[in-house]
């Protein structure tokens, strides 16, 4: 859409007459439920105003629970929740002024679709003439114009899907809050839609909180991505930096697909190498200073990204390991190769969390005796075979470092 | 090749044969099912049509002409309308009560966790378990106290009361199967608790309601005991009124037909209007 369009929309004006937009604060929100589990654990997240932020971490990481005490349906046992520059801790969900996407639609199944999309702006009791305009916007925006006589149950998945959007786009409120909107899709209407949501965004410039458990749409969408685990706030920063410096080996197993590979070396006598699987690697000046305060011989956790590695020697790639390909998957325009190499696995807490129940990014190969499953993204013109011997190279600049201990980067910049 | 389609049309047709057998036998129980239910009521009914001896006729007359003589006797000669009017009026308005007072009992039971929970099945079951002539004399005087005695009142109370356990029990299953998210996707929409649960949670739970409704009505409907002695001779309800016709000297059977002929009907056509709620509430409830 062109900003040209942007003055087609009807514009929604708060109280005053002016357009509302305000960004959201957590400060130290901590949740505990009655039956004990913590959900979260001093969660401190500023988001600014008109941001498109993505909530995101495996199953069970606190992400619906941040959202609903955004929402005010969930009560936070500490902290402040603020929306807009006004703490809103102690108001009701009717009170905050925010718009949310159940996970499961949460349609009002007796009214129909119309009314659906109204019943935000009449309990607001807005001019009946007001509302049809608003409605009809919204419909036509999500294409659900021919729907709007239908009640939720004669609609699709995949329809039901956006008039759950559409109720919150209806209103222009202070914020968007996103569960999961997406998650029963199909593959392609998901990307479909992703681009959707991330346009009408751009369009409206509301502040956007968004919650998903693919790592894909996370750092497709957001501006800026916070990834969570075990209620705990890992890392908040924009895609790309979360991508080439992941503060840990969680987040850095999270970010990317297929994920980081990840092992442990050992730190060179001279701390200007590093050993992996009797290959040594020579580091340039600022992988040196990571290792400053390690002792030479002592281990270190190395990741190497899949897109890292090349079947090309190339004098920018200066490190390489010998493999002897295991598996060999053709994606048409890309090769994943599966091999182990000679090293032991990373074990810290985190390593491999993401992992779990998300059985695209798992490898394919277990980690054994023999080694540490690794898996190369290769050009589709190479030529790699199962059992034949390779030289892979990589450039040893974009070796991530992390401590072995509790897998956190040795990057002071991360 | 055509012995073996044969051979399999064979078996098609005697497959078919059988189940044709088994939808005769089913047919012929599920009629003598419904024999057994209805010939009572059907019989009911016939006889409120018929004159005296007919009605004691040895072999039963099917074919005879109507006679409403009996209704005119009910209605004119025992005023058993006023009887109906009483009846209806405490079992409308104390089914009534008893769902207002159960929705708001059952609500916040389907919603928050609240302490003692697990002693609600208890404390409705023991109400059902005490045999109801246990407690009728310190209601009794527990009624004449406060002057209740002889009033309809009496037994809205009652009723309201008995009915009560029910009420929650089946409304707090209703409003527990409805999904969380919708209601809470209204208080987000920015509507008041008040306006979600009038505008969202009970119209969605109407089947539950109907049904619940109507079982608290037809208790209230049935009821004889607290109403044979709680009640005067002005405030008789219907199946009170019902015992007129036994007097020392006879037993008016035709009279007594017709009016319980009159007594089953409201709640037949209820029944009927509310079957399409009934069938869907009562599974609803059930699934969970
Ligand atoms: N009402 C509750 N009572 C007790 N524990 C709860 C409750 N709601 C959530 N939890 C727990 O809190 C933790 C976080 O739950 P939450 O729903 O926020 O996870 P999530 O990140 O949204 O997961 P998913 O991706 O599966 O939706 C989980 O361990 C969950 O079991
Ligand atoms: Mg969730």
């Amino acid at each position: 859409m062109t900003s040209a369009s942007q003055h087609d929309v009807a514009p929604a004006a708060g109280p005053s007459g002016e357009p509302v937009r305000a960004g959201v604060e957590f400060h130290g929100v901590s949740m505990t439920f009655p039956d004990g589990t913590v959900a979260l654990e001093h969660l401190d997240l500023s988001i600014r105003e008109g941001e498109f932020v993505v909530l995101v971490g495996p199953s069970g990481c606190g992400k619906s629970t941040a959202l609903r005490i955004l929402a005010g349906l969930e009560e936070a046992t500490q902290g402040e929740v603020v929306i807009g520059g006004r703490t809103v801790t102690e108001l009701e969900p009717q009170q905050r002024d925010v718009a949310m996407v159940f996970q499961n639609y949460a349609l009002y199944p007796h009214k129909t679709l119309y009314e659906n999309l109204a019943y935000p702006l009449r309990i607001r009791r807005i001019p009946k003439a007001q509302v049809a305009q608003r409605v009809e916007w919204v419909a036509e925006l999500l294409g659900l114009t021919e729907l709007l006589g239908r009640k939720p149950r004669a609609l699709s998945g995949g329809q039901r899907q956006r008039v759950a959007m559409g109720r919150a786009l209806v209103r222009e409120p202070a914020a968007f809050l996103m569960d999961e909107p997406l998650s029963n899709l199909d593959a392609a209407l998901r990307v479909e839609m992703r681009a959707e949501i991330r346009r009408i965004h751009d369009r409206l410039g509301v502040t956007t909180v968004y919650v998903t458990h693919d790592q894909v749409e996370a750092m497709t969408m957001g501006d800026r991505v916070a990834v969570l685990r075990d209620g705990v706030l890992q890392q908040f920063d924009d895609p790309q930096v979360l991508y080439h410096q992941p503060r840990n080996v969680f987040v850095a197993g999270f970010v990317g697909s297929p994920a980081i590979n990840l092992a442990l070396g050992t730190v060179g006598d001279s701390r200007d190498s590093v050993e992996l699987a009797d290959h040594r690697i020579v580091l340039d000046a600022d992988h040196r200073k990571q290792l400053a305060d390690r002792s030479p011989g002592s281990p270190v956790a190395i990741g190497i990204r899949p897109e890292a590695f090349s079947h090309d020697r190339d004098p920018e790639l200066d490190a390489s390991l010998n493999v002897t390909p295991e598996l060999v998957e053709k994606l048409g325009s890309e090769l994943l190769v599966h091999f182990r190499v000679r090293a032991a696995p990373v074990r810290t807490a985190g390593a491999r969390a993401w992992a779990e129940g998300d059985a695209e990014t798992i490898s394919h190969l277990r980690d054994t005796d023999e080694g540490t499953a690794f898996v190369a993204r290769l050009d589709a013109r190479s030529d790699c075979r199962v059992g034949e011997p390779r030289e892979l190279f990589f450039a040893s600049k974009r070796m991530l470092l992390f401590d072995p201990e509790n897998g956190e980067s040795l990057d002071p910049d991360a | 090749m055509s012995a073996v389609t044969h051979e399999a049309a064979v078996r098609r047709g005697r497959r078919r044969q059988r189940q044709r057998r088994l939808t005769v036998v089913r047919g012929v129980v599920a009629g003598v099912m419904t024999l057994l239910f209805m010939g009572p009521i059907l019989w009911m009914i016939s006889t409120a049509f018929k004159v005296g001896n007919q009605a004691f006729s040895a072999t039963p007359t099917i074919f005879f002409a109507p006679t409403f003589d009996n209704f005119r006797s009910v209605f004119v000669k025992s005023q058993f309308g006023s009887a109906l009017a009483t009846s209806i009026f405490t079992a409308t308005s104390s089914t009534i009560l008893a769902l207002l007072l159960g929705a708001g009992i059952a609500y916040p039971l389907a919603r928050r966790r609240v302490r003692g929970q697990q002693h609600l099945a208890f404390w409705i079951l023991s109400l059902r378990i005490v045999p109801p002539i246990v407690v009728i004399i310190p209601l009794f005087l527990m009624l004449r106290n406060v002057g209740l005695t002889g009033s309809v009142w009496s037994l809205v109370v009652i009723y309201t009361y008995m009915n009560l356990p029910l009420t929650v029990w089946l409304l707090r299953g209703f409003f527990a199967d409805l999904p969380v998210e919708i209601e809470e996707a209204s208080f987000v929409d920015g509507a008041s608790r008040l306006r979600s649960f009038f505008g969202i949670t009970l119209p969605l739970a109407l089947p539950g309601v109907v049904a619940t409704a109507l079982l608290a009505f037809i208790f209230a409907w049935n009821e004889f005991l607290f109403a044979n002695i709680l009640t005067g001779a002005n405030t008789r309800t219907a199946p009170v009124g019902l015992t007129e016709y036994v007097t020392p000297v006879s037993v008016e059977w035709t009279n007594i037909m017709a009016a319980g002929t009159l007594v089953v009907l409201p709640v037949w056509i209820g029944a009927l209007a509310a079957q399409r709620y009934l069938v869907r509430g009562l599974t609803l409830g059930a699934v969970k």
